[in-house]
């Protein structure tokens, strides 16, 4: 054969090689973590058997249930040499993109077997590299990789597997690793930023709806204005919980604000002289009787205010405390009318109204009003509102994740 | 509630929230430059293993007749000279960071050319500790990469936010200055690589 001949057919014999072989990059690895959330192993050419996966399965679900260590498997033809300086630099990157470890210790694995290139890799995360160092690595590849080299990968696989849970099992091993490590996060700086910037905002917000509330309706009635701002109150209240700095000063200014807003003295209309308010007793010559009862029973209260230069009187009505026990009375037209008793004239059933009595007395006039109101019809009462439909499936092939580790670029690698 | 009352409210509000902003971004500086500093302790921290294990190296040939070769006085000599260059991480300059590179990376190839002529030498080869010496200063290598790339990554982050607008304004209030690179090494990548797999085998 001449040179040309076989320089031809050794050419036509790679192609073929590559051709048949899967080149793999870091992203297209196949993730267990995505098929099941206790599946380890990455063997896409099913270059190990599915009963080895089985077994490395088991050893490194044993390992994260009791160590919470996370042991990755990657059993591929091949990995991108273009792309990818060594087995290192593919581990490497595998390693921190798929972030194999939990975070609390970052305590991962990688073992990085590529046919092709004959190599074979322990990677390990920051929190391993003091309990599989280097050198530790190294060891458990000596003592596997003459079953490599025989091709028996199952055998070489699983012993390396056992070999690396054999070093994390000790009590020494327990207690480092489920001690914790939490690394540093820089959250909290920018959650606070952003509190603070809501916070102003939400101040600015209601202070100006405050304003405009307040000064919409200056001329008008201060009961009008108090009750036009109560909302405006809550709101206060309800966002002082949230922020209290600033937004709980807000809300006492203006609750102090309103509360004293009965006591601001008014300009006499007719000659702009601050007007006095008077006491409870003294005002009573400007009330009418019904208006008395009102003030006595709390339903309404009100403040006469007098001019001291010129006498000009002003009045003003607030809602009482007890406003809402009373109604207006249709006969003298105060507002003293307090409910009384109900008496059920007909019962209702499921097929027709009833119908009850309800008695309210004045307690200015002291009349006696009645009233008779509906009772709505019975209704059945369905006990179960879902009558039948299916339970949601749980179960089946859930997927997980990994827990966040990286790696440092721990580990040792062999070509076998 | 008075019109100029409100006016000022809203100008201190304002003020605020600009402070509240800027305090976000200087925190935020502060943390990224840290994390900087952090990753440059990572490398230092990783040079200074490389260094521990050098020092075991020629502890442990001493009296083999590859002690005596020009490539163990490279190595000595060397090491020397990068045991002086140091870098002061808060204020690194790009000089200070290509002369402290060069140093470790003249390290590194006397260091490499000693490994390829330890295939000379089969005594060395069958000497168990010495062949752990080789594991663990591969492992050495590899950290180092990753802290390096981990160094530029940092850097690069924190680069990128300091010159933005308008994180530029406040970084050059408080004099936040941009870190430089490794560069890549040039001489590093003509120099003899070592296959230490295939020296194990």
């Amino acid at each position: 054969m001449s040179t040309r001949k076989s320089l031809l057919l050794v050419a036509l014999l790679s192609f073929a090689a590559s051709a048949f072989c899967n080149v793999y990059e870091v992203s297209t690895v196949p993730d267990p973590k995505v098929t099941c959330a206790d599946c380890w192993v990455s063997n896409p050419d099913g270059i190990v058997s599915t009963d080895c996966v089985d077994q490395i399965n088991f050893v490194a679900q044993y390992l994260k249930n009791n160590v919470n260590v996370e042991m990755a498997y990657v059993v591929i033809d091949a990995f991108d040499e273009d792309k990818y300086a060594d087995a290192f630099d593919f581990a490497q990157t595998l390693f921190n993109t798929w972030h194999i470890g939990s975070a609390e210790n970052n305590a991962g694995v990688l073992v990085l077997f590529a046919l092709q290139s004959r190599d074979i890799r322990i990677h390990t995360g920051g929190g391993l590299e003091g309990l599989l160092p280097d050198m530790e690595c190294d060891m458990i590849l000596e003592d596997n990789i003459g079953y490599l080299s025989e091709g028996d990968y199952d055998k070489g696989l699983y012993g390396i597997a056992t070999d690396i849970a054999s070093h994390l099992v000790t009590d020494e091993a327990q207690a480092e690793l489920l001690l914790g490590y939490k690394p540093e996060s820089t959250e909290p700086i920018k959650s606070r930023t952003r509190y603070m910037i809501i916070a102003i905002l939400a101040f600015v917000l209601l202070y100006v709806l405050a304003y405009r509330k307040w000064n919409a309706n200056k001329d008008e009635s201060r009961a009008k204005l108090l009750e036009d701002t109560s909302t405006t109150q809550t709101a206060m209240g309800c966002l002082s919980f949230l922020f209290p700095f600033p937004v709980l000063f807000l809300y006492l200014y203006f609750r102090i604000k309103r509360s004293n807003l009965r006591n601001v003295p008014y300009p006499c209309p007719k000659c702009r002289t601050d007007m006095k308010k008077l006491s409870d007793t003294d005002e009573i010559v400007y009330l009418s009787p019904a208006e008395q009862t009102e003030q006595k029973l709390e339903s309404q209260i009100y403040d006469v205010w007098l001019c001291p230069k010129c006498g000009e009187v002003h009045r003003e009505i607030y809602p009482g405390k007890k406003m809402k026990h009373y109604s207006t009375c249709h006969t003298c037209g105060a507002r003293a009318l307090e409910f009384i008793s109900v008496r059920t004239i007909k019962q209702a059933t499921y097929t027709s109204e009833g119908e009850k009595e309800l008695t309210f007395k004045c307690h200015h006039c002291g009349k006696e009003e009645v009233t008779h109101r509906i009772i709505p019809m019975l209704v059945h009462s369905s006990s179960s509102s879902s009558g039948g439909g299916y339970g949601r499936s749980s179960g089946g092939s859930s997927g997980g994740s990994w827990g966040g580790g990286s790696s440092f670029g721990g580990g040792a690698g062999r070509k076998f | 509630m008075k019109k100029n009352t409100l006016t000022t409210v809203i100008v201190i509000a304002a003020l605020a929230l600009i402070a509240v902003w800027m305090v976000g971004r200087y925190n935020t500086m502060v943390t990224e430059q840290e994390n900087v500093e952090t990753a440059w302790g990572q490398v230092e921290n990783q040079y200074q293993r490389r260094m521990d294990l050098v020092n075991q190296l020629v502890g442990s040939v001493e009296g083999m007749a590859i002690h005596e070769t020009q490539y163990m006085t490279d190595v000595i000599s060397a090491r020397a000279k990068a045991t002086q260059v140091t870098v002061d991480p808060s204020n690194m300059t790009a000089e200070q960071l290509k002369a402290f590179q060069e140093a470790q990376g003249e390290l590194s190839q006397a260091l490499g050319r000693l490994l390829v002529s330890v295939e000379q030498y089969p005594e060395l080869k069958a000497d168990e500790h010495f062949m752990k010496l080789m594991t663990a200063i591969e492992g050495s290598e590899n950290r180092l990469s990753v802290a390096r790339n981990t160094f530029n990554e940092q850097a690069k982050v924190y680069n990128t936010y300091i010159r933005k607008f308008p994180n530029n304004i406040i970084a050059s209030i408080f004099g936040f200055e941009k870190r430089p690179y490794f560069e890549a090494d040039e001489a590093a990548k003509t120099a003899p690589k070592v296959d230490f797999k295939s020296l194990k085998n």
